[in-house]
């Protein structure tokens, strides 16, 4: 017998609490628990069948569907971590993760087969057309217990895989249900994609209360037209997603058009949501209850903060709030500014493949604490408010971009010879991408060229807004590109 | 010299908004602006709404879509239909 994962556990029991109910969501296409429990129990037979089980990760690479979340729980019943792709990123960055993340088998479909390496061979097919794929042999490195890795931007130019246990994902669950209540007559959206940590909660707290999850694919989930009228037809109750999401829904989904009445809750996390664009949501979406959620990929959430009816008192940006529950937290700096550092069950077990991440981590008082890299302070009331980041990491769309991971891209371009990439904030609080970058001739100086190529080569989220292009670029006295003066060219 | 004045303003919304160190004689009537990186799904809603305010019509949800926005050709041959009905 197969020791049964923590977090398999929470469609297990769902299957034998409400076998008839419905958990899954997709288009014209549902799924009963009972439907979804045996899905996930015939992907994990056939992955022990193959030797693929605990210490494992398991890569899926489909879009978004019943599918990819029975698969997700049928590789965590095999005791192996799941590892989602984003199936809209260039190939060759999908190609890197799966051979840094040494996956030992990858459930993907036919249409994104080109990215598999050769070291995977066909195994079988699985229910709609999808394919197993195993590697031919055994993977070098074994870490038990790991739920899920997610790949987020690295600051040495290469992507990396941030590493959450079953016990760190099963504490914010938990901290969530018992945050905000969610009923088993509940409707979940999950809007976010199965790469993006905003995920874990659609999908693992609907499952833990047996409640339904309506499934977004990519298309509709970036059409606020289309959005708007899901959220209203398929009666949303509960709603995660990026404040960029919501300001396209307010701005473009012409919400007038429809009633929002069972729309209870509202979370958003990611980014900044500046007040004056909440107010235009709220407009709409008078009576839902709004949280702003606060945390990196490496805690998931670990500040949160409720928005009050009356938020006159806020002219610019709401607190990121007070510290869940699960963990703890503390500033070092001075007082009243510094960085915020987490403490607590909930945090991730490192990067994979990554040595960096001892620097990332002190102790104190006998706890291993994480460092943020996020600039806070905290207000009057206790609340932490958000001022700035220590490093060259952006959030943009939610996602996060770290400015090198761009710089990396660019040089990889034979044409360039040089390049610097910076960031700066517009009038609307958004961020505006520039690469100042050094052509070997005019001719091959277009913005047009620029972005094509980036859109070959980074995920869209990364592509710069503008391209500047210099001669050469400034140098302070000791040889680095000078920022500063680059800052002034903005 | 452009003609077409859907076209033109178009090209101009474009190098205005999403362009703004290009010139006019970089961008083609069939320049990829969706797949090639010029528009994301933000920049995309802002020309939708350019042009529901421009020529007074409205996009449909499933109009929403690459293939009726991606080059300036295709959305200058899209607007002209919408607005002749």
């Amino acid at each position: 017998m197969v020791e049964t994962s923590g977090l398999y556990r929470l469609l297990y029991s769902s299957a034998l609490l409400f076998p008839n109910e419905t958990a899954l969501i997709s288009g014209v296409d549902t799924c009963s628990y009972h439907e979804l429990n045996v899905r996930a129990e015939q992907l994990s037979n056939l992955l022990l069948s193959l030797n693929v089980g605990k210490g494992n990760r398991v890569a899926i690479c489909l879009p978004k569907s019943i599918e990819f979340v029975a698969s997700i729980f049928g590789i965590l019943k095999a005791g192996a971590a799941y590892l989602p792709l984003d199936k809209a990123a260039p190939d060759e960055r999908n190609r890197f993760i799966i051979e840094n993340s040494d996956v030992q088998a990858i459930i993907i479909n036919e249409e994104q087969l080109k990215i598999l390496p050769d070291i995977y061979n066909i195994k079988a097919r699985i229910d709609n057309g999808s394919i197993l794929a195993i590697r031919n042999s055994p993977s070098k490195k074994s870490i038990p217990d790991l739920a899920y890795i997610l790949y987020t931007s690295g600051s040495t130019g290469e992507p990396k895989g941030v590493m959450i246990t079953e016990n760190a994902a099963l504490k914010f669950i938990n901290w969530s249900v018992e945050t905000f209540h969610p009923k088993q007559n509940d409707r979940f959206a999950s809007h976010a994609p199965f790469h993006f940590d905003l995920s874990v909660f659609d999908l693992f707290v609907s499952i833990k209360q047996g409640a339904s999850l309506v499934l977004i694919d990519e298309a509709i989930s970036r059409n606020p037209i289309l959005l708007s009228q899901l959220i209203s037809e398929k009666k949303i109750t509960i709603w995660y997603s990026t404040p960029t999401i919501l300001n396209m829904l307010s701005l473009y989904g012409k919400m007038y058009k429809y009633d929002y009445d069972q729309l209870r809750l509202v979370l958003f996390a990611g980014e900044v949501y500046p007040v004056k664009r909440f107010q235009t949501l709220k407009l709409h979406w008078p009576t839902a209850e709004y949280y702003n959620l606060f945390g990196p990929t490496e805690t998931n959430v670990c500040t949160f903060f409720k928005i009050p009816n009356d938020i006159t008192s806020f002219s610019n940006n709401f607190p990121i709030g007070r510290c869940c529950s699960h963990y703890r937290a503390m500033i070092i700096g001075d007082e009243t500014t510094g960085e915020l550092c987490i403490s607590g069950d909930g945090l991730f077990a490192g990067y994979w493949n990554a040595t960096e991440t001892d620097s990332l981590f002190i102790d104190e008082a006998g706890s291993k604490w994480y460092r943020t890299g996020d600039i806070v302070s905290i207000d009057k009331d206790g609340n932490f408010i958000f001022r700035d980041r220590n490093d060259r990491m952006v959030k943009r769309n939610g996602y996060r971009i770290e400015l090198a991971e761009i710089e990396t891209a660019l040089t990889k371009n034979e044409l360039i010879n040089e390049c610097a990439v910076l960031s700066q904030k517009d009038a609307n609080e958004d961020i505006i991408i520039t690469a100042f970058i050094c052509t070997q001739s005019i001719e091959t100086q277009s913005e047009i060229k620029m972005k094509e190529y980036c859109k070959k080569h980074l995920p869209a989220y990364m592509i710069p807004d503008t391209f500047i292009f210099l001669e050469k670029l400034p140098q302070t006295s000791s040889n680095k590109t000078d920022l500063q003066v680059l800052k002034q060219l903005l | 010299m452009e003609t077409n004045p859907i076209k033109k303003t178009v090209r101009e919304y474009i190098l205005s908004r999403f362009l703004k160190n290009s010139s006019d004689a970089d961008l083609r009537d069939n320049t990829p602006l969706i797949s090639g990186g010029i528009m994301d799904s933000i920049s995309t809603m802002q020309m939708i709404s350019f042009l529901e305010k421009e020529y007074k019509f409205e996009f449909e949800a499933h109009e929403v879509d690459r293939d009726n926005l991606d080059t300036i050709e295709i959305i200058a041959n899209f607007v002209l239909k919408k607005i002749h009905g």
